[in-house]
């Protein structure tokens, strides 16, 4: 007899993805909204030269909606070029950054954590934490121009100027540093190295945990899911719409070809449709971090799909 | 003889606490032989499952350290070993089960897998061999479907069968001792009964000894061979178990087993230890059970006994017993404590009816599908009929699920029920509205199980009885509420002062005392006690049975008992109500219950409850 769960896993999925859908059709239409109420009418002028200055505001929704769904974000108003290829270009830039950043909180904020929840206070992880938490209180813009002050003015090691086309030696170092400013300088490294320090002494105190030491087993094996996995899966999650606001001050002071910059330059150019654009994607990545967090946790849970003890 | 399994000799194991070094356990030795069981009894706090991690070598750090004593696994010392050797001898050598079965496996591994885990930790077997293995230790603990359950995770299973499991993977190595630490307390009795006869027959099929922690004393009667008393950190008394409880040596020994409420001390207060266990960190000098002692002398509080061997076998560590401290000047006795147990004092109140509960009905609707549409009921209470009279006593008995709590709820219409009668004080209160029930909320009250989480930890004792007062007493000014606040926290055997203080600045007894005093505030005429005393230690449990009790014959209230304690029920209650799945399906005059019960469900909780046999009493040990 084998029982049947009572939700697989793929239709639970299935159930988040529809609400991914639903959310980012809300968030089209917010950012409909506010770019229609604003003066001028932009809207008619630039987003939808398809449908008519002056029409009903659900005609006008519904032509860009279709045109959004056709892949056809319109044209930067500044370019000229089609918002979806500018979007592109720039995309993979702030990807880079974001993902790579994630990973530089994460490889200082996780051992901190595992060592204090494993050794308790001892001098060395006073000093870890202590070491956190400056690093947090430090702004990421001030932080990005002193590395900038010290590596190009001081040492002169690398230009201005991005990425390994430009054939300097320490070119990819120019790469590596805005990778690292924003991910040691979003303010979320001491957060999160006590979240986790936290839930790990949660499920160490577990009464399982015990049970995993009574009976010789590893206390890792039996915490990792619990106490690490989930928890990091969700920090991720809540952390990335802070990381893009992050990557807009950080590609201004690095010169960073990303999302961020450009959204920073199409606001100071009114380019409405690049604005749009780029608020659509952002929200669609906030809601793919929180679907993948959700899938883990379905993965990892097998409670997760709420089932009654028999 | 042979080597015995485990040898404990002059065990110590402390802590480092802020307030200095907490002697948890502070020199205790035994020793278990093959196929022997050995319990650890006494009241929380006194080092029993300290004890019981230091001999698997589990002693929280770095807090915890072990500050002395040798411990012999088959004559081998083991304290000293290193970590990695010390983690094979973990559910190999010694395995150990825990009171919590419900939280005690990983949730997020299968039951398979992680008894698998445990065979492939300490033995060389292949993943299909390990698999075959725990396959057979889960059909060895009567496991239904050992083949389906293997890939289950522990939430599916019912309380019962994790701890089976617990069991069954504590055994896949086959231990030579088994630690089996409150193993039945979380559990159901009739799974209690199931579980611990499991515990005896692989104990005598696999040879092992088994050292069994436990506050129930009935239990340890059943099943133990020897038993060893602990107080404060040490050994109080020790000895073959029929020669404990037929001649119990220690005053504390003697105390607690005449706390434990029983039928044949109906009507009369129970045996209670006054005070609590001194803390860790500051035992007194002398013995360390001086201060509580009914028998105590001038000398106890500053010369300390020594364990010695009073009768053949039979080791106690009290001066009462030694000719030559009495034969002392400081022998003079400082107290004198009666050794009858005084009758419950007050009239029985007459038999005028309170409350008639008819065809009761409470029905919680299940909800599926993505428009949580009600998809069918969960028939928790499913027509019953009660009548409790004035200054009586009913006990609503039976498992966990079976609705019984759902029905106290529903009687006080803190849960609305869905169908029936409800006459209290000859008013039907079924279908009043919230307004309307208002007079009738200060006549029906209610206590609660747990006494860490029923009070709001940032009120005042103070402000948490003054609350019901307000609402439910709204002619009352302030300072007759604080004279009867101050009146019933006496009344509960507190003092006034105390109502300035916060809940976590009490213990676990005097907490139930609080709530107790919450609900006598408003002048209630009816109290549903929910599991009242289940999470107490005996000794507290039969101080808060005293004063219900005395509660009862001073103003003629009446008790609704939920319970799964038929000890309890048998020593308070004069009425019984069995309930097996949202039924009665019995009830009547406790005597007649007990004596002769005619269900077949009744006969079977019956036979569950370990008991001690008839007619045991105890007397204080020394002459008075």
């Amino acid at each position: 007899m084998k029982l049947s769960r009572a939700m697989p896993v793929a239709a639970l999925i299935t159930r988040e993805l529809a609400g991914t859908l639903l959310l980012l059709l809300g968030v089209s239409f917010v950012v409909f909204s506010i770019l229609r109420l604003s003066p001028g009418d932009p809207f008619s002028a630039a987003v939808s030269p398809g449908a008519k200055a002056g029409a009903a505001w659900h005609s006008q929704y519904l032509a860009w909606l279709l045109n959004i769904i056709r892949g056809d974000f319109g044209a930067s108003t500044r370019s000229g070029r089609n918002v979806l290829d500018e979007l592109a270009r720039v995309g993979v830039n702030t990807l880079f950054l974001t993902a790579g950043s994630m990973l530089v909180t994460l490889s200082i904020s996780v051992p901190i954590a595992i060592l204090s929840a494993r050794r308790g206070p001892t001098p060395v992880n006073r000093f870890l934490t202590m070491f956190a938490y400056v690093i947090s209180a430090v702004p990421a813009f001030w932080m990005g121009y002193i590395v900038i002050y010290i590596f190009t003015r001081k040492l002169g090691l690398f230009p201005l100027a991005f990425g390994f086309s430009s054939g300097e030696r320490l070119g990819w170092l120019y790469f590596v540093l805005p990778i690292i400013v924003l991910g040691a300088g979003n303010g979320t490294v001491s957060e999160i190295a006590r979240h986790l320090r936290q839930e790990l002494l949660r499920v160490f105190s577990e009464d399982y945990i015990r049970t995993a030491r009574a009976k010789g087993a590893s206390v890792w094996r039996h915490s990792f899911k619990e106490g690490l996995l989930i928890p990091v899966s969700e920090i991720i999650a809540s952390k990335i719409p802070f990381i893009l606001g992050g990557a807009v001050v950080v590609e201004q002071v690095f010169n960073w070809p990303g999302m961020g910059r450009l959204a920073w330059q199409a606001a100071g150019d009114r380019d409405y449709p690049i604005l749009m654009g780029i608020a659509i994607f952002a929200a669609a990545f906030v809601r793919l971090g929180a679907l993948a967090q959700r899938t883990i946790y379905i993965m990892v849970h097998p409670r997760a799909s709420k089932e009654r003890p028999r | 003889m042979d080597v015995p399994v485990i040898e404990v000799k002059d065990l110590k194991t402390y802590f480092r606490t802020a307030r200095g070094i907490a002697r948890a356990v502070d020199g205790v030795s035994f020793s278990i032989p093959k196929g022997g069981t050995f319990a650890l009894v006494g009241e929380s706090g006194c080092g029993k499952s300290l004890t019981a991690l230091s001999i698997i070598q589990l002693v929280p750090e770095p807090a915890g350290f072990h500050a002395g004593g040798e411990i012999f696994l088959n004559g081998r010392e083991i304290t000293k070993l290193p970590e990695r050797e010390k983690r094979e001898l973990r559910g190999n050598k010694i395995s150990m089960i825990f009171q919590e079965p419900m939280t005690s496996l990983n949730p997020v591994f299968t039951v398979g897998y992680q008894t698998v885990e445990t065979i492939r930790l300490h033995q060389k077997k292949s993943a299909p061999e390990a698999k075959a293995a725990a396959l057979e230790m889960f059909a060895k603990v009567g496991l239904p479907e050992p083949e389906a359950l293997f890939d289950e995770y522990p939430h599916r299973l019912s309380g019962g069968m994790r701890q089976r499991v617990m069991i069954a993977m504590a055994l896949a190595c086959r231990p030579d001792l088994l630690i089996a630490d409150e193993p039945t307390t979380a559990l159901d009795v009739t799974i209690q009964d199931q579980i611990i006869r499991l515990i005896k027959d692989l104990k005598d099929s696999m040879r092992m000894a088994v050292l069994l922690i436990t506050h129930n004393l009935a239990l340890v009667y059943r099943n133990a061979e020897n038993v060893c008393v602990m107080y404060a950190g040490k050994v109080a008394e020790m000895s073959p178990t029929e020669e404990l409880f037929r001649n119990p040596m220690h005053p504390y020994t003697v105390k607690l087993l005449r706390s434990i409420p029983g039928y044949e001390k109906r009507g009369l207060m129970l045996d209670t230890i006054p005070g609590s266990v001194p803390p860790a960190t500051g035992y007194p000098a002398g013995c360390r059970f001086s201060g509580r002692c009914p028998r105590e002398m001038e000398g106890c509080a500053s010369i300390e006994p020594e364990l010695v061997e009073r009768a053949p076998g039979h080791l106690v560590s009290c001066h009462l017993h030694d000719p030559e401290f009495m034969s002392k000047p400081y022998s003079k006795p400082l107290k004198h404590e009666p050794d009858k147990l005084p009758p419950v004092p007050g009239p029985i109140a007459e038999k005028t009816p309170l409350l008639d509960v008819r065809n009761l009905k409470t029905y919680y609707p299940v909800r599926k599908g993505l428009l949580k549409r009600v998809r069918g009921y969960v028939k928790a209470v499913d027509g019953i009929d009660l009548t409790i009279a004035k200054g009586m006593t009913l006990a609503l008995v039976g498992e966990s699920g079976c609705g019984k709590t759902t029905a106290g709820k529903s009687i006080i219409r803190l849960i609305r029920p869905d169908d029936g009668e409800i006459v209290f004080k000859g008013t039907d209160i079924f279908g009043l509205s919230e307004r309307a029930l208002k007079p009738m909320r200060s006549k029906a009250q209610i206590i609660f199980q747990d006494p860490y989480s029923s009070l709001n930890p940032r009120l005042m004792v103070r402000d948490t009885i003054e609350e019901g007062l307000k609402t439910l007493k709204p002619g009352m000014g302030r300072p007759a509420r604080l004279e009867r606040i101050a009146q019933v926290l006496e009344r509960v055997g507190l003092t006034p002062e105390m109502m300035y203080r916060y809940p976590h600045e009490f213990s676990g007894g005097q907490r139930q005392r609080i709530g107790i005093a919450r609900a006598l505030a408003v002048d209630p005429e009816f109290i549903v006690c929910d599991e009242a005393v289940s999470a107490l230690d005996v000794s507290v449990q039969a101080q808060i049975l005293n004063l219900l009790k005395s509660i009862q014959r001073d103003t003629g209230i009446s008790y609704l008992f939920i319970t799964h304690d038929l000890a309890v029920v048998e020593y308070i209650a004069d009425e019984v109500a069995v309930m097996y799945m949202g039924h009665i399906v019995e009830r009547g005059n406790t005597e007649a219950i007990f004596s002769n019960p005619t269900h077949d469900y009744t006969k079977k909780l019956l036979n569950a409850i370990p008991k001690l046999p008839p007619g045991m009493t105890w007397k204080l040990p020394g002459k008075h």
